[in-house]
């Protein structure tokens, strides 16, 4: 299969932000996870898809990979970048987006992986575990885990929960 | 309460987590950078990069060819020098290189070709209250 560069183009887009938000979970920084999204799209742009048929899987395997290369080459478990936004601020209330992403930063870095991949980036249970090659049974625990760690977190914002449902 | 059949071990969901789970959904994970198009400046590098030779190379003639037209008018113009040979009263302007070469190929001697690169007349008209400085310094040696 040949893929346009249109093409990539639009797959950078849909799935950009989920994949540089996995990244940071990854990286912990946000610079370092561009790049390592920016690589992997580059190289897209470059060879095209060839023959891939799941896009999504195989983009985030990609990112995987470019991260765990950046992060071999670097310093493993670098200290979280604390001053960028990881999401777009709701209603201008900056508190609710730093209180998530506390919460975040706080949760063991195999736990934030399972949360992100599963709230943000929409991967099933049996694709989050093949993508990080643990088993499905440990994927659900983990994200178990997370959201409870989470909830505690942001204590505070467990009223909005409710405003959520309406 | 929500069970998620995976392998043998069911998982557990709570309703609390659901709903948190909507409420995280709410938030936007912010957009990436644009991509930086490679692909498209490497498709034009090559481009610029012939156009610039081209010009370049067009340029070289056109400057080739002037210096071709204009380098036999300035040796006629040495009155009555044979071969484009330059009178020392003739140099007045300064000196450039294309100037000492043609004064190397046609000068009767390498010693006559030297002596008229080495002095220049002085052209430059000082006013009455100043001097030059190289006149100033040879005076209060001697």
């Amino acid at each position: 299969m040949h893929s346009t560069s249109t093409e990539i183009e639009d797959l950078y887009r849909q799935h950009g932000p989920a994949l540089l938000l996995f990244a940071i979970a990854m990286t912990g920084a946000r610079s370092s996870a561009q790049d390592a999204v920016q690589q992997v799209f580059v190289r897209l742009l470059e060879r095209g898809l060839g023959g891939v048929v799941h896009a999504k899987a195989y983009l985030y395997r990609c990112v995987r990979n470019a991260v765990l290369n950046s992060t071999k080459a670097h310093e493993r478990n670098v200290a979280l970048d604390e001053d960028t936004p990881w999401f777009d601020v709701l209603n201008r209330d900056f508190t609710e987006e730093l209180s998530l992403r506390r919460g975040l930063r706080a949760l063991p870095s195999e736990q934030r992986q399972v949360v992100v991949l599963r709230v943000w980036c929409g991967l099933t249970y049996a694709e989050t575990a093949s993508l990080l090659e643990i088993s499905a049974n440990t994927v659900a625990s983990r994200y178990r885990y997370a959201l409870e760690k989470l909830r505690e977190a942001m204590g505070a914002r467990e009223d909005s929960c409710a405003d959520a449902r309406r | 309460m929500r069970r998620w059949g995976l392998g043998r071990i069911p998982v557990q969901m709570h309703a609390d987590d659901e709903r948190f789970e909507v409420y995280l959904k709410q938030f936007r994970p912010r957009q990436p950078e644009p991509l930086p198009n490679e692909r498209r400046t490497r498709v034009t590098r090559p481009a610029f990069a012939l156009g610039a030779c081209a010009t370049t190379a067009a340029v070289a003639v056109i400057a080739i060819a002037l210096m071709m037209r204009h380098g036999p008018k300035l040796n006629h113009s040495a009155d009555g020098a044979e071969h484009g040979y330059v009178e020392p009263a003739t140099i007045s302007q300064p000196l450039t290189i294309y100037k000492a070469n043609a004064l190397l190929a046609h000068a009767p001697s390498l010693k006559a070709a030297m002596d008229l690169m080495a002095f220049h007349p002085q052209s430059a008209q000082w006013p009455k209250n100043q001097q030059s400085v190289l006149f100033v310094l040879s005076k209060e040696k001697n």
